[in-house]
């Protein structure tokens, strides 16, 4: 199993803009950490870019907490974007498990939805 | 009974073999069109289903080897190459021929099957005999019902304790059929209350399949007990209640439970979008919308995908009822001229106006009538693909076809009696016209020759052109020709429309070698005399080293002409206005100042001119002055003396019958409103007619 690695750091170009690396399979042994490392970044900033791009797998846990973070960032006033960098396995991986939509779920007032379109 | 779904089914199938051929053709050039390879499976596939239901069991087992290799293409595990685009082309001819046997009762050449099923085996990796038919249960699956279930799928939270992983499920959903699938989130808590190792999500699927729900039932089979699981069976697809729209949004939702039919009714009375409304009132969570949504997007496309296969948008008529349709309505055309002009000598107020209106609605039938015999042309052009294609290999040579205005419409017999002569001409272009690859280069030229089919609507007319970038038509050459087969004496002086035009003079041909494509010598004057047949012409542009243009002008229909209707005693006679260029008197003087020849001067300019009157044998006199009609065929003038000229006519072309089918110099007849009959007048054929007497 290939090692996954949670790695936040603050976007030099934009102050409050925590990016949260997220690289490797995160399956469900590592949603836990995985969950840490998503409330860590939602607390550190006032906008959190979670970066897919080196994502090599993503399973339906991982999945969840992704939506509930934008839920929470939502409910918290904060913003919450996924940029996969065309990722297809990232992509496959929502598509197939149905996440993937037209518009944003009940929760998102500001048309953000992260499953919404393609790219960001 | 059976031979008239056996009828229907072969013509179906030629219809699919012609969209399969295109398709195919369009495949190698894209090979990786997703689209086009589902193309071609799916007209594999109806033309096994169909086959093997009509008792065509030998098409149908023929059909599975194919469709089994476009299945491997479908799925990624083989690649579209020139091979086996070849091998299937060839597949296809195989096809069209066991269809030809079938109502001859030949047996088709079994060989040629097996060779095509071993090549494709080959490609397919596969060792081994070929099988002499296919298995019968996967030629029987094709038939059975397809049927639409709506899926709740909501695992307990802690599934992934017991090592489930959901998404595999789903994934096994998909492998059953079509398949929707929106994942509902609504009930997620906060990240922050999110335990990460417990599922929150359940899903909406719509599964179209025709497994059954036993099927769908076993996918779950190991999750019984851990989920709540909810299958019903919404649509089946072999109903007639398909016809009408699939069931409204709300309809959906309060049949799921995901909403009642009061707050349903309540929302409804304001009158807005209903997802938008019962979102905003809070009733409803988007994502139930939202799967409700894609219900009724996933029906309409199961819908749409099966409507493309039968092509429901249209009915299929034989050809005969809609000729017996214009017949009818060209019968119509004419009582109503009778109608119209009854009404106008009794000077009867309302009999005029019931005769304004017969003719207005008669006119649109007749419109009508004559627009469902139009077809576009397009599927002509596709033919030719496959022609050049085939030829160019033949030939050793590249050539592209490029084609344009493939939605013009003609009428269906016009655009049927068009195909030989337009093979002729596109076989020419590229035999003579195009040139050897190094000769090409050497020109300066692309390596790879183009002909350019067009066609466009002119007025009453379509133009057909076809256009190469060859070497152009070679003008010494022909006039060489012309003199050596002595149609033109030596050192005639030639424009060069008069030299272009000899090509068309029977058995010309300036090719050194006679080829299996084209010049034996027996062509271009079949082709001529095949356009003027349709009453077009055919006109030809070239230039040396640039290329070649052939330009065909066809009338729109067969069954309606305009015309100049003329009197010679008490019979009339009609001629097509395309061709008369004017009409000018004769008197007694004239006729004794020529001295017996047949020439009029019309403007300093000697015009030939045939009396119908002595032509056609009518006794009587002719008045003291008479008409003559100038025509112009092929550029050469040419009168027809009639005693009157009465005016221009629409006319609906009758034609003769059988007994009168050899009759020279008339092409056709019409009713007037009086109810007599006038004989449409075959003009090219009455020019040949005189000048071979002259000779």
């Amino acid at each position: 199993m290939e090692e996954s690695t949670f790695e936040c750091r603050q976007d030099p170009a934009h102050p409050g803009t925590r990016v949260l690396k997220v690289a490797g399979e995160v399956s469900i042994g590592v949603a836990g950490e995985f969950k840490g490392a998503l409330v860590g970044a939602l607390a550190g900033g006032s906008e959190v870019q979670v970066d897919v791009s080196a994502l090599t797998a993503i399973d339906l846990t991982g999945l969840q907490l992704l939506c509930a973070a934008h839920h929470s960032a939502g409910t918290a006033g904060k913003e919450f974007h996924i940029t996969d960098g065309g990722n297809p396995t990232f992509r496959d991986m929502a598509t197939s498990a149905g996440f993937r939509r037209h518009t944003g779920c009940a929760y998102d007032r500001a048309c953000s939805c992260i499953w919404v379109g393609g790219d960001n | 009974m059976i031979d008239q779904h056996r009828q229907a089914f072969k013509e179906e199938a030629y219809e699919l073999l012609a969209e399969l051929e295109s398709s195919l053709l369009e495949l190698e050039e894209r090979p990786d069109d997703q689209d086009l390879i589902g193309r071609v499976f799916r007209a594999m596939h109806t033309i096994k289903g169909s086959g093997s239901m009509f008792g065509f069991d030998d098409i149908a087992s023929f059909t599975h080897e194919v469709e089994t290799i476009f299945d491997m293409v479908r799925n990624g595990k083989l690649q579209v190459t020139g091979r086996l685009v070849n091998l299937t082309l060839a597949a296809r001819d195989q096809i069209r021929a066991m269809l030809d046997a079938a109502d001859s009762g030949e047996a088709t050449d079994l060989q040629a099957s097996a060779e095509i099923i071993v090549g494709l085996r080959e490609l397919a990796g596969f060792q081994g005999q070929v099988a002499a038919a296919a298995p019968k249960e996967e030629v029987h699956e094709a038939k059975k019902d397809q049927v639409t279930y709506r899926i709740r799928f909501a695992p307990a939270r802690e599934i992934f304790v017991s090592g489930t992983n959901p998404l595999t499920l789903i994934a096994e959903l998909r492998e059953l059929g079509a398949c929707t699938v929106v994942a509902q989130t609504a009930g997620f808590p906060c990240l922050e209350e999110m335990n990460p190792e417990s599922c929150y999500v359940y899903w909406d699927v719509i599964l179209t399949t025709d497994q059954g729900e036993n099927a769908i039932r076993d996918v779950f089979i190991f999750v019984e007990d851990d989920c709540e699981l909810k299958i019903e069976p919404i649509a089946e697809h072999n109903r007639y209640e398909e016809q009408q729209d699939y069931k409204r949004l709300g309809e959906i939702l309060v049949e799921r439970g995901d909403i009642s039919s009061e707050d349903m009714k309540a929302v409804l009375s304001q009158q807005r979008r209903f997802g938008e409304l019962a979102i905003s009132q809070g009733i409803l969570h988007e994502g139930k919308v939202q799967a409700a949504l894609a219900e009724q997007q996933h029906i309409k496309e199961v819908r749409q995908e099966k409507q493309v296969a039968e092509a429901s948008s249209s009915i299929r008529v034989p050809a005969e009822r809609l000729d017996l349709l214009v017949n009818l309505v060209g019968e119509m055309v004419t009582v109503q001229a009778r109608l119209s002009q009854t009404a106008a000598q009794r000077a009867d107020g309302e009999l005029m106006a019931i005769a304004e209106e017969v003719e207005r609605l008669t006119a649109e039938l007749r419109d009508s009538a004559l627009n469902i015999r139009m077809l576009p042309i397009g599927s002509t052009f596709s033919k030719f693909k496959r022609l050049v294609r085939d030829l160019s290999v033949e030939l050793g040579k590249q050539i592209e076809m490029t084609t344009e205005g493939a939605e013009t419409e003609l009428d269906k017999t016009v655009i049927e009696k068009l195909n030989d002569p337009l093979v002729h001409l596109i076989r020419n272009s590229i035999d003579h016209g195009i040139e050897l690859p190094e000769a090409r280069v050497a020109a300066g030229k692309p390596e790879r020759g183009t002909v350019h089919l067009s066609a466009v609507h002119s007025g009453d007319s379509v133009l057909i052109t076809i256009a190469d970038d060859g070497a152009g038509l070679d003008k010494e050459a022909i006039r060489t020709k012309g003199i050596e087969r002595g149609i033109i004496p030596a050192g005639a002086e030639l424009s060069e429309k008069e030299l272009f035009n000899l090509i068309f003079a029977p058995g010309f041909s300036t090719a050194k070698t006679i080829s299996s494509v084209s010049g034996r010598g027996v062509g271009m004057d079949v082709v001529k005399r095949a356009i003027e047949a349709l009453r077009g012409s055919i006109d030809i542009t070239s230039v040396r080293g640039e290329g070649t243009r052939i330009t065909v002008k066809i009338p729109l229909t067969l069954a309606i002409i305009e015309s100049l209707l003329v009197k010679i005693g008490n019979d009339s006679f009609m001629m097509p206005l395309a061709l008369v260029d004017e009409c000018v008197e004769l008197t007694r003087e004239d006729v004794a100042a020529a001295h017996g020849r047949n020439l009029a001067h019309v403007r300093d300019q000697l015009v030939p001119y045939i009396p119908l009157r002595e032509h056609f044998a009518i006794p009587g006199a002719p008045p003291e002055i008479e008409q003559i009609v100038i025509t112009q065929v092929n550029g050469v003038r040419v009168g027809f003396v009639v005693d009157h000229v009465i005016g221009e006519h629409q006319t609906v072309i009758k034609s003769l019958g059988r007994a009168y089918k050899d009759t020279e110099g008339i092409s056709g007849a019409t009713i007037l409103g009086d109810g007599t009959v006038a004989l449409i007048l075959d003009i090219p054929q009455l020019v040949q007619a005189a000048e071979a007497a002259q000779e």
